[in-house]
């Protein structure tokens, strides 16, 4: 029998940096989803969330706007993003709007000159899906590649789980569920020094962004990780193109980085072309 | 939400919604687990607010400012027992900046892409066979036709 959470249909937010710049991590979370039983609605609208840093950087009232002309172009089924900050930044505009009845009319006002009726669906990581316990027993029931004894370490990424007024999702400063996942493939938990601290790539100072990776894969290294799971295509960029580019300078770091749903698609018998494991900088040839 | 303003002899800057100013506490506790902070050397979230709150943020606003150094984590706003967001107040800096003119190149390309194209980015050959060839819909970029008009009106 189909678990609860996946009797409905979803619309898919892939943003723009999967889209347009790691397509093998869009394609794993399709093939993931899909291989679940999750049925996916493209929206060929959807723009950019907009990006919670760079473009609400610049302007809080057109973040807000862009956000709901989102959220209101197909006002039917919740949406389910692959990147944390597109979840995150669209949950906290319809927090903002929900909490001000007067913005949100204004807002509906100018929606109404495009043709749209302000609609406020729910939306969340793919994550929270995969946190359905019917969901998990499934996927324990799919894998047919075992990863016992790996160890894997997990970032978690800072919009999977905050502002935790608006998102909802798992403990704000210390979640599991990546832990969690990987053990239904035998995977073993690294517990490094600075787990949840965040991964620097949002910080608009590289030296600062530098710094913050270069500390954690230390970290990693330190604790004996032999690979490390993400679930956000920003955190991965920074951990797999940010780590060639430290080991270019003399680093030595050697791990490789998957996005959950490369590493349980894998677990569940994919083929890792199709996954598009070459294309990462980092190869994570040692694990196949 | 915060608002900043500039205040009436143009170098200072005042928080407008005052019934948002919380009081601060100065524990630290939102410097302590800054990555920002623990990271560079001149960073320091309780700092920023408040010198906004105090109306002496000279030199917080532009491109030279550290508010750029912050990574968005939400750590600070997570954790202040007083309920301040200085995740807020940066941002609020940072929309100052961007309204002066005065703000990080990369600020201004990622938005300038959003109003034209919709997304982040350009679609390039590249992007479109590795697409193709995974079987993924096409990746358009024209979906912000309508984009810079709509935010514009008034
Ligand atoms: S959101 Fe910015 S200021 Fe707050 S803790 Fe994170 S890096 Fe520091
Ligand atoms: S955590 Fe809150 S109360 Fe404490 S110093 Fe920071 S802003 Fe002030």
């Amino acid at each position: 029998m189909k678990p609860e959470a996946l009797k409905q249909e979803f619309s898919f937010f892939p943003g723009c940096m999967a889209r347009l710049k790691l397509p093998q991590v869009e394609r794993s979370v399709r093939t993931l989803l899909e291989d679940l039983g999750v049925s996916l609605k493209d929206e060929p609208r959807f723009t950019c969330c907009p990006d919670p840093v760079m473009f609400r950087s610049a302007s809080r009232d057109d973040w807000l706007l862009l956000a709901a002309r989102n959220l209101s172009l197909d006002s039917g089924p919740p949406i389910v993003t692959l990147c944390p900050g597109c979840a995150s930044s669209l949950s906290e505009a319809r927090h903002v709007l929900d909490e001000d009845e007067e913005l949100a009319a204004s807002v509906a006002a100018r929606l109404r000159k495009l043709g749209l009726k302000l609609a406020l669906p729910h939306t969340q990581h793919f994550l929270q899906i995969l946190s359905d316990p019917g969901v998990r027993e499934d996927i324990a029931e799919r894998v047919t590649m075992r990863f016992d004894g790996l160890k894997a370490g997990t970032h978690y990424g800072c919009h999977l789980v905050r502002p935790s007024s608006a998102v909802h999702f798992e403990n704000p400063e210390k979640p599991t569920c990546l832990d969690e996942l990987l053990s239904l493939a035998g995977a073993e938990r690294v517990d490094y020094e600075d787990k949840y601290l965040c991964c620097g790539r949002p910080s608009i100072d590289d030296a600062t962004s530098r710094s913050i990776v270069e500390h954690k894969l230390k970290a990693m290294k330190a604790a004996g990780c032999e690979v490390l799971i993400v679930a956000c295509p920003f955190c991965f960029e920074q951990f797999d193109l940010g780590q060639a580019i430290l080991e270019r300078k003399g680093g030595s770091f050697g791990i490789p980085v998957l996005y959950i749903s490369q590493f349980l698609s894998l677990a569940m018998g994919r083929d890792p072309q199709e996954l598009g494991l070459e294309l990462h900088r980092i190869k994570p040839n040692g694990l196949l | 939400m915060y608002r900043i303003e500039r205040s009436r002899d143009d170098n200072l800057t005042r928080i407008a919604m005052l019934e948002m100013a919380r009081l601060c506490y100065t524990c630290g506790i939102c410097v302590g687990d800054c990555p920002a902070a623990r990271f560079s050397d001149d960073f320091n979230p309780r700092q920023i607010f408040l010198k906004v709150c105090l109306g002496v943020g000279e030199g917080l606003t532009g491109e030279d400012s550290p508010i750029w150094k912050c990574t968005t984590c939400y750590t600070c706003s997570e954790r202040c027992p007083a309920g301040v967001k200085p995740l807020d107040v940066i941002l609020a800096l940072r929309n100052l900046s961007f309204k002066q003119g005065a703000c990080p190149e990369g600020v201004k390309a990622v938005r300038a892409s959003v109003l034209e194209k919709g997304v982040v980015g350009a679609v390039t050959q590249r992007i479109t066979d590795l697409r193709k060839r995974m079987n993924l819909p096409e990746a358009g970029d024209d979906q912000g036709s309508d984009l810079e008009q709509f935010i514009s009106e008034a």
